[in-house]
């Protein structure tokens, strides 16, 4: 089966109490199913990837035609298990890579381009 | 990268934990530009939390929400606090003064409370609006009857769209769970029926347009709307 293209969304939860992960994947599906329906639940594929506690961030992945659907959804959500919640995106990417913050990443390349350089040198 | 704005955030003004929890969680959500609610018996001295905004790295408006009985009512608010503010909201909650208001080229924002049966951004109001239609998110979440809400919300879209009306997302957030990232919110026009840009433009570059415009007509009050002084002759000519 043609899985399509994907986006994953790295999302924060603000929430007055802890949240746990089933609670939080509950909560997303009942919304899409509220706002988009069974149908359009069907077409966004949504799922969650991973939710770390610590933080309060987790990571979903949909289709990529249904992003914008997703990010309306998150939205409208201000409750989950009867916990005021706010769920916000902070990064949209193509790969699960790509939500690393972008000053990692550019350490990353200077490091990479610092090594590269050495090399030559050494060379 | 695009500058986000939020121009309706109405924190209680003595709770500063709450105001630098807010602070802290726009800042995330790269909001440059914020409205602050504050009343006029407020305005001098600034109240705290507008200083703790500024001190933040914000770029923050006045705002005054006006909430007329009459239309005289609003007509004389306008005359008094106009001069005053950054930015004059006005709560249509009697047709009567939505008439008035969406005509008056002194109101930057108009917006309809849900709690008002009957009165609704509407086609022939549209057709004369010179303000920008607000659409609030908190107005929109909480409370029974999101699906009536939302269909009423697509429908005021349309109308908007149809006449070209302005419009303006803002999350009129009192606390920090009330806030919304203005990316996330610009999807959730989009979905109720406005083109992506426009829905990109509604929660950037027209909220920022309209505190730019003010500010400018703040400093030179006696000049016509569009017009600008660019350079004053010297002493030498």
């Amino acid at each position: 089966m043609d899985k399509g293209s994907q986006r994953y969304v790295l999302v924060k939860f603000l929430a007055r109490d802890p949240l746990c992960t089933d609670s939080i994947e509950q909560a997303v599906q009942q919304s899409i199913e509220e706002m988009v329906g069974q149908l359009g639940s069907a077409e966004m594929r949504m799922q969650m990837i991973g939710f770390d506690e610590g933080v309060c961030k987790a990571v979903f992945r949909c289709s990529s035609g249904s992003i914008e659907k997703l990010r309306a959804v998150l939205a409208v959500m201000t409750h989950v298990n009867g916990n005021p919640t706010a769920a916000m995106v902070l990064r949209s990417s193509g790969t699960i890579k790509g939500l690393r913050t972008p000053i990692r990443r550019r350490r990353k390349y200077h490091a990479r381009s610092i090594s590269a350089v050495a090399n030559g040198a050494s060379k | 990268m695009r500058t986000y704005a939020d121009l309706h955030l109405c924190p209680p003004l003595e709770d500063l934990t709450n105001a630098r929890s807010m602070a802290s969680l726009l800042a995330e959500l790269q909001v440059k530009t914020v409205g602050l609610v504050v009343p006029p018996e407020r305005l001098s001295p600034l109240p705290t939390i507008a200083e703790l905004f500024k001190g933040s790295g914000f770029d923050v408006a006045k705002r005054l929400n006006l909430k007329p009985k009459s239309r005289e009512d609003l007509l004389r608010s306008l005359r008094r606090f106009r001069g005053k503010y950054e930015i004059i909201a006005v709560e249509c909650g009697m047709l009567s003064v939505s008439r008035v208001a969406v005509r008056d080229g002194r109101v930057d924002i108009v917006y309809f409370p849900k709690q008002e049966r009957g009165n609704s951004f509407r086609g022939n109001l549209a057709s004369t609006c010179r303000a920008a239609l607000e659409i609030n998110l908190s107005e929109l979440t909480s409370g029974p009857g999101f699906g009536a809400r939302l269909r009423s919300l697509k429908r005021e879209i349309q109308i908007a769209a149809k006449a070209s009306t302005k419009v303006i997302g803002s999350s009129k957030a009192s606390s920090p769970y009330e806030l919304r990232s203005p990316r996330d919110f610009a999807a959730m026009l989009h979905l109720m029926g406005l083109p992506l840009d426009s829905a990109l433009r509604a929660v950037s570059e027209t909220p920022l347009d309209i505190v730019r415009k003010n500010r400018l007509r703040l400093q030179e009050s006696e000049l016509q709307e569009g017009v600008r002084i660019v350079r004053r002759p010297t002493r030498s000519g």
